[in-house]
Parts: structure tokens; C-alpha cells; sequence
């Protein structure tokens, strides 16, 4: 899933065929090996997934990550915007496991209550770009001529302007919520999963069952929801999953630039761009939202590799 | 195999060569032992800015930047009047001597202002600096394509050059603020070449990128976005203030972290960093050394009472006593900057000249429960949530100030834990600067602000507190009464101080601004920024840190600096 | 194939016009250049009306735009809006830096990536294999600024402290020594370092995935099992016939990415203090100088697309099947 500029994570690990402009490079239903088969495939996919045992192990883990930050409330007694003025910048100790930062404030509090919310932007990115991506891969895909062409134009506005320029341009014109911040990252991603989307569907009409299905009357939208879609969802999970990742990492991106979740709402990103001054000094301020991060988007880059290797057969890796 | 016994070899090579370098190189550094502080001359530093400047004009867009005369044109151009160490005005090198009314500097009737200038003032190639270059200076900033302030130069009604060394400015009316035009710590605080310019009076294009001339202890050689050079002048008229070192290198390190490590490691021997959390830390480093102090810029709460809650003078006085301003500066300053203390003048600070003793404000503590009463005096009551309530609306001020300034943004989250205590909760809703400076002040939208003004050598504060200057939508939002307070007697005072030639009898009249605001209570002053300067003790020495709380920045007197052997 | 190129191109113009607009909307309405002014006691509302007057600012939205599009459809790209400075220069000049931090760092990556890559896919399974594939999840997943602060820590402060040096041996900000004069290629490697690491590193991950998977694919083809069986020594194989191969895919990754260097980097170029366009961007946006914003967008803009055709084509040339039927 290439993004255009180098500077920004490209997070996703790439498929075979790289993403360029054009529908040319996208995967095609044979590609993919994809027809309508059913339950048997589902059986396929999911043995295959059970050999990939990273995946396994980072799932669990995220599970465990996303547990705790739920349970942020109960597993520490302070609240994260809560001051201890005379404990300012102190280590680990056995009161602040994680030690406490320039206003007193419990880091461990902080990084569950941040990772709850650097979790959200990530999943809630993931699910409007993804969601917003299908529907115009879907329009331009299906529908194509016309529709194709101005929807092609639009993704091509966003795909060639840099990821950064566009995050900063879209950040000025809105505010610091955590629904913004959304917006915002979603404006940024979309488009990559649109044209993946519209490159299947467009080779996915001319097959015999769409025909079949139109011949006995089928309505358009029973066509697509019901027959074309469900052989697109595998690519689809694979790069909402993926997408999660690269919000995450887009997410601290933002505080860097000065944009981002407003304190002392904390979240990982926040937190990591605060502590970086600091970090000769009072370097636990800095190692673990970066940890944090760092764990959770490698753990979600293992799981798209594995979800990817069950869903999505175009790797015809040589593996034993 | 040939091959990469070949590479291998080169590789080592570039190796040592890379490490001989580093160990080698470096400015001024290494040399035998010795005297550290015997000065002598020669030698260069590099000293790191924490913002750039666009270009180098002193009169447009550009000289907005304070970094500008930092790392520009303050050491490179001639001025009248100047301010000292404890912000009083002073003569610059120029003068011979400061205007007085004693020695007829100052006469009135018309207000009438004589400079006499140095015969032996020079420009760099020699040539007199003469009172043409005193009018040329007005003309070009009055008439220049996007000057960027005429305020005062508006006031002049001629300047008189019969004779070459003698400039007399005569004014419109009497114009207390003399000293600012033409030095001081103004934007366009200069004095330029009219020779350098053939004669052109619109300077848009000019001073981009270069000077043509210099009038001071030091040349710019060259400046680009990466680094400004300067270096010494030996046609300074004041001998023992030319430049000890060779030359001086400028240049950006505005990711504040980057700052700090640049001096760390030694790539730069001084920076001049805003104050953040924990510096003091950083800069306890062994060869490090700092000096610090006070700056002009105070920090204050703005209470807008064209609005409620504050329209309501009591709740203004409960609000003084429910904020902790202590209570920051232990939190937040205290261990890098133990000489903080909270500023009692509204308007003036106590390290520019004495208009401010600091004792106006000096009972306005951390009083909850004295705030409490008074709220419940004025018909508050405390709801269950512990916050007062008044006629079903709960006492919640929006908070605002500019985002993305963590200091800032720390004392907001302090002040708010401790209103609490007092029954008021702060609701903070930050908005970048341009539009709070732009849209939200102006248009007086919004119920409590906080900023910074700054305490120029002139201590005339009208322009933020007269009556006539509140921004309203029939003078087009102009004036930066944005607070809206409006005491006849203070504007009075404050019209008559204006006017006032005499220090002791405008004092007089500053202190009665000053109680009648303590009285009234517009807004609440908190504490001066502090400033630091940090420079590398093991490379440099000399009386480093004696203008680290000035507005020209603590790199003023470099001419006084020089290299440890 | 040439139609097609050209086709592509002409369809774009009108996609920078709309970027342009976008982007001189966005600062239009969320930047006043006279903001600092206002909070100054010793300027007028008056000095503050002049002011804008005279840069223009108090024309309306559309008829700043236009003036500026006349102008720079003629190839006059003006000065900026604050200074006097011609903003094609200040661009020439940052696109150079750019270029110099790019293509170093870029081909780091190229040559590391592709070698890590090729091994790890010939020793799939072994321990470099799972190092290779670890480092390279691990330098996808870390924020870009935290690990640059790494960097900067390790080869600066660090370094300088536990060797006793009086200065770094590569230089934790800045494109040369301050106050050199000229170009000194071993100052400005020196300098160009520590960036170029940070961009390197970055890249080199993805190009290792992608070599690698793309190896792996080609080894076990059957073209490769005819030259084996053939008697072709196995480097041979790997190299001329696998890798020629596998690289195909990689080319096109690497044409995009290049075309988007002239974006430069705004992150890395931020903390290294690397006077590139990245850095460029940052100040014009942050000024509200529309006049730098709006050629700098559509500059890279255009790069972006002509090097995403360019690997549009290259893909077409290059791919196996389309030449080997």
C-alpha cells in the first residue's frame, strides 16, 4: 500500500503487485484466485491463518492491549488529567509505576487512558476510510464510463498530493476533537483502498455470474452487496487492518506537527512528542507511549500479513 | 575476493578521516593550556536561533520577528536612544549625549528634541554619520510599501539638518514616547544609510537578504535561511567596543530539542531558549552555564466585562483570589528559575526603569474561601457539584489561550485544579494564535484570556486600557481594549502621562493607574517570562549574560565575548 | 503508449488547479499575516490597516487568487508575500536540498534493501531471515521523529560523550559548518548523515519486504528450475536470472517513491534543521505566504504524477508476463 512519500510509514508490508496509478496494477478476480465458492474457502482461509502464528500472537496481544486500556479506570487509581504538583518528573517508583511527568501526573494512567484513545482514532480511521473507500471503489468499479472517470480524477487529486501536505492542510481547516482527527486522517487514506476496490469490481462485472445473476433480474445493488462484494471482502479486511497501523503512526505524526488531540486529553502520540525533549533527562516520559506505539503497529502489521496470507492468495508464497 | 579487500580498506580510511576531522575541527576549540579568561582577540562561535527571520528588513513585513534584531540588524545599525541593563533610556554610541531638558535637549513649545551626534560616528567605509541619515531614516519608514508601524514617526513635523552632526526633531504635540522613534527596542528602531540607497525613499525591495552598510561594532557578511555571518568592524568609533572575536555565525534550530542537543555536542556555543519544563535539568551538563532573568513580557488573565460573569466586578475580585499565581510559578518554574516572582503591576514591570514597585497587587493571593464569600455576597450559590450557580447558570469560564504552547498549556491545567477549590470551574477551549489575536480579542468573543503584553521602556499603556480604545464593530474593531474596561479617570491619568516630560511627576501618575486598575480589577497580572541564556563555559568567556533580560536579547554585547584558550 | 503518457498528463493540469485552490482556501481562511502585529502596543490599528493594504490582504479571496494565477500562468512566480525575495529561487533552492538528502538516502535504501532482501528470500527461514524480517517491522512501526531523537542522541550526544569529542563526526543539524563558504563535499556528507539514515531506514524496510516476497515468488518459478536443471551455477541463477526479475516489481515502488522526494520530508527536515522543501511547506503554511504554497503544491504534485506514470510504464515494459505472454 504505497502512500507517495516516503517520510510517512508506509505500514502496510506490500503486496506483490505494487499499487500505482491506474487500474492496470490492481489485482484481478483470477489474480486473486477468487470465485464463488463458500463454506469450504472460509475453511481454507481460516487453517491458513492458524499457520501463521505471529498473527496468532499478535492478536492476542492487541487483545490484551485493548483490554487494559478499557479497564484503564480500574487499574489505576488516578485520573490522567490528575496533578501532584510536589512529585513533578519522577521516576518508576513503586507509587508511579511508570513514573509521573512535569505536572505530576501518573504516566501509567496516561498511557492507558492514551491508548484508548489512539486505539479509537486507529479503528475509527480504519472503519470510515475503509467504508468511504469500498463505496467509491464500488461506484467507480461497477458503474464505470463517466462515474469511473470523475471518481478516478478525485482519488488522483488526493493520491498526488504528499500525505503530510494534505494532513496539515486539512488539520488548519479543522479543530482538535477527537472526531476531527479522524476526519481528517480518514481525508488522508481512503483513496487507497478505492482503487484496489474499483480495479476488482471492474474486472468482477464482466464475470459469468454477475450475468447470470442480471439475466433472472437482479437488481444493481442486489448484485453487488450480494454476489461481488463478498469476494472483494477479503482485500477489504486485509487493508482496513493495515490501515489501523498507519493511523496509529499518522496520529503521533500530527501532535509532532503541532495539530492533534489538545492536553491534557493524552494520547500516545501526544505524549510521545511532549516527552521528546525530555528524553536525556526523564526518558520513561518517552520509552513507553513510544513502546506502546511501537508494539500495538507491529502487532497489527503481523496480523494483516497473516490475514492477508489467509484471505487474500495472490502470494503463492513458497511457503512450506 | 579483490574486490572487497579493496572496499573493505577504503572503508577504514574514511573512517579515520571522519574521526580526525571531528577530533580536529571544531571552533576555537582545543590549543594548549593557560589563563581561561585573559581576553584576546580572534577566533569564531556559533550561536543557534530558535526562529529565523524571513528577510532582513528593519522596516516591513520581516522586522516583526524579534529574532530579527537577534541575529540582524541590532548589531549591524546605529540607533538614538537606547536602553540599558535596567531599562532606562540611555544615548546610544551615536549620541554624544541624551537629550535633556536640562541641556536644552528638550524643549517645549514646540516639543522640540536635539540629538547631537558623535563626530567621530562613522559608516563603515568611513563616511560621517550625519543628521541626513537621522530625516532620510523618517522618510523611508513613513514612506516605504508595507512599513510596517509609523506610530509616533506620524508625530513628527520636521527634522531639521543644517547642521550634519545635529538632528532636531520637532513634533506635532508633546510626544512623551520620544525616545522609541528611531531606537530603543522599536521595530524600526534604527538608523540607515541614505547614501547606501541612492537616494530611494520606498525600500520594499531593499534589506532582503543583505546590508549595504554598517553602524555598529559589527559587518553582516552574508545571510541566508541557514545562517547569518557577521564579523568584526574595525571602523567602530568606540574602540573598546569593537569585537573581540573574528566573526559570529547565526543559525535556526527551531525544533527545541535539536536546540538543546546542538549545544550539548558542541556544534553551537550559545542558545537563547524559550523557557520549557525541565531545561534547568538539561542544562546542568558539565561546560554548560546559564544566566537568567526577568524579560519585559508578562503573563496575564484578561477578563472580558462587556460579558457575564465578568461584567460583574465582584466576580472579576473572587476570580483574583481563586487564582493560584504562586502556586504556578512553584510548579512550573520554580526549580529552573528560583528568582520568579509574581508581578504586582499592572502594566509595568519592575526591571524596566521604576514606574513599578510591585506592591499594588501584592494582597491579591491564593485566597479560596475568601473568593467563596464574595461569590456568595454577590448571590452565588454553591451547587452540589461544588461549582456556584446564579439564577440556574453555572459560574463556568471559558479559558482561552493560544494552543500549542505547553507552558501555556500547563498553567492553564494548574489554574483550573485550583478554581476549583473557589467554586469556579474554567472550561478550556484553546484556538491558534491568529485567531485569537485576529478575530476572537477584537471581536471580544470570548470571556477570559490568556496572553502576554509586553512592558516597553516607554511605559505608556493606552493603547490597551484608555475607554476610547475598546475594538467595537463602529471603529472597526481597532483598539486592543479588548477587555473592554472603562475608567474615565484612569484614561485621564493615563492621557496626562502621555504628555508628561518629567520622570517623577509621570511615576506620580503611572502608580495612580496603577491602584485605580487594583481598584477595578480589568485584569490579573501574573508574572514576567523569564529568559535564559546558555552558552558553552568550557569554550567561551567574557560578560556573557549581563542583557539576558533585555529585549535585545542576552547576545547584545558580544563584541565582549571571547574564546577560552 | 506515447498517447497514453500525454493523455495522462493534460487529464492532470486541471487536478493542480484544484490543489491550488484548495490550498490558498485553506490559508486564506485560517491565517492573518497581521495577527502579531495586533498584540503590540506601539502599532496602530491604522500601521495595521496599511500594512495589509499594502501586501494586498485586504482584496478578497478570489481576486488575490487570480491575480496571483495570471501572473504565474505567465511564468512569473513572484516574489514572496512578505519579502522581496523571488519565490522560484527560494523553491530551486530547497528542491536542491531535497534532491541531495533524497537521492542519498534513497539509494541507501535501494542498495541495502534489495541486498537484505535477495539474502533473506535465498536463506528463507534462517536466522538473518527472521533478524531481516524483525528489523523490518520494527523500522515500519516506530514514529519517524522519535526515532530521528534516537539517532540524533546516539551519533551526537552520545557519541561526544563517551569519546571526548569536541564536536560529532556526523552533525546532528544543518546542511554545512556554519560559516563555510562553497561546497565541501566531506562537510556536507558529514552533515547529510544523520538524516539521510533516518529517511534510509524507512524505505529500506519496505524495498527488504518487497525484494524479498518478489524473490521468493520468482525462485520457486519454473524458468528458474530450467536454468538450474540446465547446469547454471546457483549464483548465476540468483543473480542474473532471479533477481532481474524480482526487481520488477520493486522498480515501480522505487519511481513512485522517488517522484515523492520532491516533497521533501517534513518531519526529518524539521528536527535535522535540513533546509529542504519540507521545510519550505511548514514556514509558507505557517506564514499564510500563499505565494510560496501554491507553486510548492503544484511542484510536487506534478512530480508525484509524472513518476507514478513513469511507473505506470515501466510496470507495463517490465512485467514477465506481459513479455513472456
Amino acid at each position: 500500500m504505497a502512500d507517495g512519500t516516503v517520510d510517512h510509514q508506509p505500514g502496510p508490508v506490500p503486496t506483490m503487485t505494487p499499487v500505482a496509478t491506474g487500474a492496470e496494477a490492481a489485482p484481478t478476480v483470477e489474480a486473486l484466485g477468487l470465485e464463488e465458492h463458500g463454506l469450504s474457502q472460509r475453511t481454507l482461509m481460516w487453517r491458513r491463518f492458524r499457520r501463521h502464528k505471529l498473527a496468532i500472537a499478535s492478536l492476542v496481544t492487541l487483545v490484551v492491549i485493548g483490554l487494559a486500556t478499557l479497564l484503564a479506570g480500574v487499574l489505576s487509581p488516578y485520573g490522567y488529567a490528575e496533578q501532584h504538583l510536589d512529585q513533578i518528573l519522577q521516576g518508576p517508583s513503586a507509587k508511579h509505576l511508570l513514573g509521573t511527568d512535569q505536572l505530576g501526573r501518573d504516566e501509567l494512567t496516561r498511557l492507558l487512558y492514551g491508548g484508548r484513545i489512539s486505539l479509537l482514532v486507529g479503528l475509527g480511521v480504519a472503519l470510515v476510510s475503509g467504508v468511504v473507500g469500498t463505496l467509491v471503489g464500488v461506484a467507480a468499479g461497477f458503474y464505470g464510463g463517466r462515474l469511473d472517470n470523475a471518481v478516478m480524477r478525485l482519488t488522483d487529486l488526493f493520491l498526488s498530493i504528499p500525505l503530510l501536505v494534505l494532513l496539515i492542510i486539512a488539520s488548519r481547516a479543522t479543530g482538535g476533537s477527537i472526531r476531527d482527527i479522524v476526519l481528517v486522517l480518514s481525508l488522508a487514506l481512503w483513496m487507497f483502498l478505492a482503487r484496489i476496490v474499483r480495479g476488482l469490481f471492474l474486472s468482477l462485472r464482466e464475470k459469468e455470474f454477475v450475468e447470470a445473476a442480471r439475466s433472472i433480474g437482479a437488481s444493481n445493488r442486489r448484485i453487488i452487496f450480494r454476489h461481488m462484494l463478498p469476494n472483494a471482502l477479503g482485500v477489504i479486511i486485509v487493508s482496513i487492518t493495515l490501515t489501523v497501523a498507519i493511523a496509529i503512526l499518522t496520529e503521533s505524526l500530527l501532535s509532532f506537527l503541532g495539530f492533534g488531540i489538545q492536553p491534557p486529553t493524552p494520547t500516545w502520540g501526544n505524549m510521545l512528542e511532549d516527552g521528546r525533549p525530555q528524553m536525556t533527562y526523564a526518558g520513561w516520559l518517552v520509552w513507553f507511549p513510544g513502546l506502546a506505539i511501537l508494539i500495538t503497529v507491529m502487532c497489527v502489521n503481523f496480523l494483516g500479513d497473516g490475514l492477508r496470507d489467509a484471505l487474500d492468495p495472490t502470494q503463492r508464497r513458497v511457503r512450506a | 575476493m579483490h574486490r572487497m579487500g579493496t572496499v573493505r580498506l577504503a572503508a577504514l580510511l574514511v573512517g579515520l578521516a571522519l574521526v580526525a576531522a571531528a577530533c580536529g575541527g571544531g571552533n576555537g576549540g582545543g590549543g594548549g593550556g593557560g589563563t581561561a579568561s585573559q581576553p584576546k582577540q580572534g577566533g569564531s562561535i556559533v550561536i543557534g536561533a530558535e526562529q529565523w527571520p524571513e528577510c532582513l528588513s528593519p522596516i516591513t513585513s520581516c522586522a516583526q520577528a524579534s529574532w530579527l534584531p537577534w541575529t540582524g540588524w541590532q548589531y549591524v545599525m546605529p540607533r538614538l536612544m537606547e536602553i540599558d541593563t535596567k531599562g532606562n533610556y540611555v544615548a546610544s554610541d551615536l549620541l554624544a549625549e541624551a537629550p535633556t531638558e536640562d541641556n536644552g535637549g528638550i524643549q517645549n513649545n514646540p516639543f522640540r528634541i536635539t540629538y547631537k551626534l558623535r563626530p567621530e560616528a562613522v559608516w563603515d567605509d568611513g563616511t560621517p554619520i550625519t543628521s541626513e541619515d537621522v530625516k532620510y531614516t523618517w522618510d523611508v519608514i513613513m514612506k516605504t510599501t508595507g512599513t510596517l508601524s509609523t506610530t509616533g514617526y506620524d508625530q513628527i513635523k520636521s527634522i531639521d539638518t543644517k547642521d550634519p552632526k545635529t538632528a532636531v526633531i520637532t513634533f506635532k504635540d508633546t510626544y512623551a514616547a520620544w525616545g522609541d522613534l528611531f531606537g530603543s527596542t522599536s521595530v524600526n528602531g534604527v538608523i540607515l544609510k541614505k547614501s547606501a540607497f541612492n537616494g530611494k525613499v520606498d525600500l520594499k525591495s531593499e534589506m532582503q537578504t543583505s546590508y549595504p552598510f554598517s553602524g555598529g561594532p559589527w559587518k553582516l557578511k552574508s545571510w541566508s535561511n541557514q545562517q547569518a555571518v557577521m564579523v568584526r568592524n574595525d571602523k567602530y568609533w568606540v574602540k573598546d567596543k569593537i569585537p573581540l572575536l573574528d566573526q559570529v555565525t547565526f543559525v535556526p534550530r527551531t525544533d527545541q530539542s535539536t536546540e538543546m542537543n546542538s549545544l550539548l555536542t558542541g556544534e553551537v556555543q550559545a542558545i537563547y531558549p524559550q523557557p520549557a519544563p525541565g531545561m534547568g535539568k538539561q542544562l546542568g551538563a558539565p561546560g554548560i552555564k546559564t544566566s537568567k532573568g526577568n524579560g519585559n513580557t508578562y503573563e496575564g488573565l484578561w477578563m472580558n466585562q462587556s460579558k457575564p460573569p465578568f461584567n460583574d466586578p465582584k466576580v472579576r475580585e473572587a476570580f483574583a483570589y481563586a487564582v493560584d499565581r504562586q502556586g504556578v510559578i512553584d510548579a512550573i518554574y520554580k526549580t529552573d528559575f528560583p528568582e520568579l516572582q509574581v508581578l504586582n503591576c499592572a502594566g509595568w514591570v519592575p526591571n524596566v526603569s521604576d514606574w513599578c514597585d510591585n506592591t499594588a497587587f501584592a494582597d491579591i493571593t491564593y485566597q479560596p474561601d475568601k473568593a467563596k464569600q464574595i461569590l456568595q455576597g454577590a448571590g452565588w450559590t454553591l451547587g452540589s457539584d461544588g461549582i456556584f450557580t446564579k439564577g440556574g447558570k453555572r459560574l463556568s469560564i471559558q479559558f482561552r489561550t493560544t494552543a500549542g504552547n505547553k507552558i501555556r498549556e500547563n498553567t492553564q491545567q494548574i489554574l483550573k485544579e485550583k478554581t476549583k477549590a473557589a467554586g469556579i470551574e474554567l472550561d478550556i477551549k484553546n484556538v491558534p494564535p491568529t485567531q485569537l489575536f485576529e478575530s476572537l480579542l477584537p471581536k471580544r468573543d470570548f470571556q477570559l484570556a490568556e496572553f502576554a503584553q509586553v512592558a516597553s521602556p516607554d511605559p505608556s499603556v493606552t493603547s490597551i486600557l484608555a475607554c476610547d480604545q475598546i475594538p467595537t464593530a463602529e471603529n472597526s474593531y481597532s483598539g486592543q481594549n479588548s477587555f473592554s474596561w472603562c475608567n474615565k479617570q484612569a484614561t485621564d491619568l493615563m492621557r496626562k502621562s502621555d504628555a508628561t516630560i518629567d520622570h517623577d511627576q509621570r511615576r506620580a501618575l503611572i502608580q495612580q493607574i496603577n491602584k485605580l486598575e487594583r481598584q477595578d480589577l480589568p485584569w490579573v497580572p501574573m508574572f514576567q517570562k523569564p529568559l535564559i541564556l546558555a552558552w558553552r563555559d568550557d569554550r567561551l568567556a567574557g560578560p556573557i549574560g549581563d542583557y539576558t533580560p533585555t529585549s535585545y536579547s542576552g547576545f547584545f554585547n558580544m563584541y565582549d565575548w571571547y574564546l577560552k584558550s | 503508449m506515447l498517447q497514453f503518457a500525454v493523455r495522462r498528463l493534460v487529464v492532470s493540469i486541471p487536478l493542480l488547479i484544484v490543489a491550488s485552490v484548495l490550498v490558498f482556501t485553506v490559508l486564506h481562511l485560517t491565517t492573518d499575516p497581521a495577527a502579531g502585529l495586533r498584540v503590540n502596543p506601539r502599532i496602530s490599528q491604522a500601521d495595521v490597516e496599511r500594512y495589509r493594504h499594502d501586501l494586498g490582504l485586504d482584496r478578497s479571496g478570489p481576486a488575490q487568487y487570480f491575480a496571483w494565477l495570471g501572473n504565474f500562468v505567465r511564468g512569473n512566480w513572484g516574489t514572496s508575500l512578505f519579502t522581496s525575495i523571488p519565490v522560484s529561487g527560494q523553491i530551486r533552492e530547497a528542491l536542491v536540498n531535497s534532491m541531495f538528502l533524497g537521492v542519498i538516502g534513497f539509494a541507501i535504501a535501494l542498495l541495502i534493501g534489495v541486498s537484505v532482501g535477495v539474502v533473506a528470500a535465498v536463506k528463507q527461514y534462517s536466522v538473518f531471515d527472521y533478524m531481516a524480517t524483525s528489523g523490518a517491522f520494527i523500522f515500519l512501526s516506530i514514529p519517524v521523529f522519535w526515532f530521528a531523537l534516537i539517532v540524533q542522541l546516539l551519533f551526537g550526544l552520545y557519541m561526544v560523550r563517551w569519546f571526548g569529542l569536541s564536536e560529532p563526526i556526523f552533525y546532528t543539524a544543518g546542511l554545512s559548518q556554519p560559516g563555510s563558504v562553497g561546497f565541501d563535499l566531506v562537510d556536507r556528507l558529514r552533515h547529510v548523515a544523520l538524516p539521510a539514515i533516518v529517511l534510509a531506514v524507512q524505505s529500506l524496510a519496505v524495498y527488504s519486504r518487497y525484494m524479498r516476497a518478489s524473490m521468493l515468488e520468482v525462485l520457486g518459478s519454473d524458468y528458474l528450475r530450467t536454468a538450474r536443471a540446465k547446469g547454471v551455477p546457483e549464483r548465476r541463477v540468483i543473480v542474473k536470472h532471479g533477481m532481474r526479475n524480482a526487481l520488477i516489481p520493486l522498480t515501480t515502488q522505487a519511481a513512485i517513491d522517488f517522484g515523492a522526494l520532491a516533497g521533501g520530508l517534513i518531519v526529518t527536515e524539521a528536527i535535522f534543521q535540513w533546509p529542504g522543501m519540507g521545510n519550505l511547506f511548514v514556514r509558507a503554511m505557517n506564514d499564510g505566504d500563499y505565494a510560496i504554497a501554491l507553486p510548492w503544491v503544484m511542484l510536487t504534485m506534478t512530480f508525484v504524477i509524472v513518476f507514478n506514470l513513469i511507473a505506470d510504464i515501466l510496470y507495463a515494459v517490465l512485467d514477465p508476463r506481459i513479455r513472456y505472454g
